[in-house]
């Protein structure tokens, strides 16, 4: 069995391996090479948020890790609101489309029921264009276009009710916002999943009696985590370049500039790094304990082996 | 159908349907259409009640806790410049307009607008009457923060009431308080420390700020009895909670020890209850007597 580096020697050795990867192209190529496994997160800093979007993959072994040749890939952005720090970078979503194209995917469909004139405020849609996606947008107020689906592990959703496209794909990327959120104080990968589920079943999750109901704040940490069991990203790539720390998840607020992009398959590790960005403690995160406990990832990031570079 | 039936039918059909135009001329008479060259794009967008949340999506919640009724929103164009987004939240009192303001608004800087009003950077919040509203920009450039201050005064110069704020804050005499918020319920709480996801305190109206760099919590009750009682039980809960420890428990005061170390010093005044957070135990004492001085006559 292979004996796992420590965070800080890893960390120094990848900032080691970032620097010999830009003359030789390709972390992901070097992980393997030297035989090592690649890190559980995945954090590229610097100005250019394409190019830290292209690097943080690259560290995890590349999009073809992911995306096999002939693919469809679902992703899913969040273009809430055009204001500042509310809304995915479409660098980073411009990005992602190619990275998948060039993989090899066959399409690559940005799925959403938030209408189109977000998309259009935000840039996000003329990004998805450019990196050769699709937009596919449904009808939030009909329910014909989400799928009953049982959630069998749920302790307060037992049916969620998931937008159909996403079952038209192979692979699944989830490409939320890191930010502020007023009804749970973080919100990151395991809360844009919500993008998925129908308007109306998201409704539950805020109980309509929510204002006298004494445990409506875990109500709602603990039906994200229940959605979470039944949604797996294949892979999950957070937009930590610029946010809101106040008045989210809508805004306008106060924007912090971490200029990072965060990627990797465990949410709840990605979560517990993102909020730690803003001095959140994951353990005041009821969602993240809520995931942690449905066995969806881990809290503890001295255990994960976590890269973190500048370009 | 009689004719008196009839009549009365018509009556209704007309005053329902005048009755909505008249409120939709309202709530759009409140955005100007042009100022200083900058013009309302034709989209105004309209949510109310609980389609709070297909306009906010998540986030609604805090809005409803402070009493919601609707939302108007427009963008501001003009060429060569990135728009100006301008909401307007018709909220259900006073108390719940000027709550919400203090919720959103950070320490910016008062560009006297409305009752009160903050500029940070690139959007502005100010509150007057029954009314939020919120003007954001895409940049901190001069060009961007004339203008929303601009549509921002156009726009409370349309509302024509004023507005007081809920008397618990008035109260709150003491010099030197800052980041005053005024909250209506257990989420605002929520967000700014978490005592327990449980109400507790069955917030109804509460003011929180920081005094000498150390926050501090009133929550007001109806009648000495209810402060009394609900001081009893969230104590209790306290006290039994897994997340501190009592370092000391006298007749209505507290002190307990959360997991982060802060000391929480509560204090049973009357119809309100005093909740201060410090560093120590020696913290909050000289510090809790004078706000305790404005709220026990």
């Amino acid at each position: 069995m292979k004996k796992r580096m420590g965070r800080r020697t890893f960390i120094k050795k990848s900032a080691v391996m970032g620097t010999i990867s830009l003359f030789t192209g390709g972390l992901g190529r070097l992980f393997h090479l030297f035989g090592r496994d690649v890190p559980d997160i995945s954090i590229v800093s610097g100005e250019n948020y394409y190019t830290n979007t292209v690097k943080a993959v690259e560290v995890l072994g590349g999009m073809k890790r992911f995306v096999k040749k002939g693919s469809k890939v679902a992703v899913l952005a969040n273009p809430q609101r055009n204001n500042p720090g509310a809304f995915t970078s479409p660098y980073i979503a411009e990005a992602v489309s190619k990275m998948c194209i060039e993989a090899g995917a066959a399409e690559v469909n940005f799925i959403s029921w938030l209408p189109e004139k977000n998309w259009e405020s935000t840039g996000l849609k003329d990004a998805v264009k450019r990196g050769g996606g699709n937009l596919k947008i449904v009808n939030l107020r009909d329910e014909s276009f989400f799928r009953p689906t049982p959630v069998p592990l749920g302790k307060t959703l037992k049916e969620a009710r998931i937008m159909k496209e996403l079952f038209n794909n192979d692979i699944f990327i989830n490409l939320p916002i890191t930010k502020d959120h007023a009804g749970n104080k973080f919100t990151g990968t395991l809360k844009n999943m919500m993008g998925l589920n129908s308007p109306k079943s998201n409704r539950t999750f805020h109980k309509p009696d929510w204002k006298t109901n004494l445990n409506s704040i875990t109500h709602l940490d603990q039906s994200i985590a229940d959605l979470n069991t039944i949604l797996k990203p294949d892979l999950s790539i957070v937009d930590a370049t610029e946010f809101i720390i106040t008045n989210g998840p809508f805004g306008p607020g106060k924007i912090f500039r971490p200029k990072k992009v965060v990627a990797g398959t465990d949410r709840v590790a990605i979560d517990s790094y993102c909020c730690m960005l803003w001095g959140l403690d994951p353990k005041d995160i009821i969602m993240i304990n809520k995931a942690h406990e449905h066995g969806l990832g881990s809290m503890n990031l001295k255990k994960l082996k976590i890269s973190e570079l500048k370009t | 159908m009689d004719r008196k039936t009839l009549k009365c039918l018509l009556f209704i059909v007309v005053f329902v349907v005048t009755g909505f135009s008249k409120d939709k001329d309202l709530s759009l008479q409140l955005l100007p259409e042009r100022v200083n060259g900058w013009e309302l794009s034709k989209n105004i967008e309209k949510y109310r009640g609980d389609d709070l949340f297909l306009f906010i999506n998540g986030g609604a919640e805090i809005y409803h806790e402070y009493g919601f009724r609707e939302v108007t929103s427009g963008v501001y164009k003009k060429t060569g410049y990135k728009p100006v987004n301008a909401e307007i939240y018709e909220m259900e009192n006073h108390s719940s307009a000027y709550g919400i303001y203090t919720f959103k608004a950070g320490p910016g800087k008062n560009v006297n607008i409305g009752n009160d009003s903050s500029l940070e950077g690139y959007y502005l919040n100010f509150w007057k009457g029954n009314y939020l509203v919120t003007l954001t920009g895409f940049d901190e450039d001069k060009e961007t923060t004339d203008i929303i201050i601009s549509i921002a005064g156009k726009i409370a110069e349309r509302i024509k009431e004023g507005g007081a704020r809920p008397s618990i804050t008035k109260l709150l005499n003491v010099k030197g308080i800052n980041e005053l918020k005024y909250l209506e319920g257990n989420l605002g709480l929520f967000n700014i420390y978490n005592f327990s996801t449980d109400d507790i305190f069955k917030v109804k109206k509460c003011v929180t700020a920081v005094y000498k760099e150390r926050r501090f919590f009133v929550f007001g009750y109806p009648n000495i009895e209810e402060g009394e009682n609900i001081y009893k039980q969230a104590t209790l809960y306290l006290s039994e909670s897994s997340q501190h420890s009592v370092i000391t428990k006298p007749e209505k005061s507290m002190i307990i020890k959360d997991k982060k170390g802060n000391y929480l010093n509560i204090y049973s005044a009357g119809k309100y209850i005093i909740v201060f957070i410090g560093d120590s135990v020696a913290d909050g004492v000289e510090i809790i007597k004078d706000i305790k001085k404005a709220f026990i006559k």
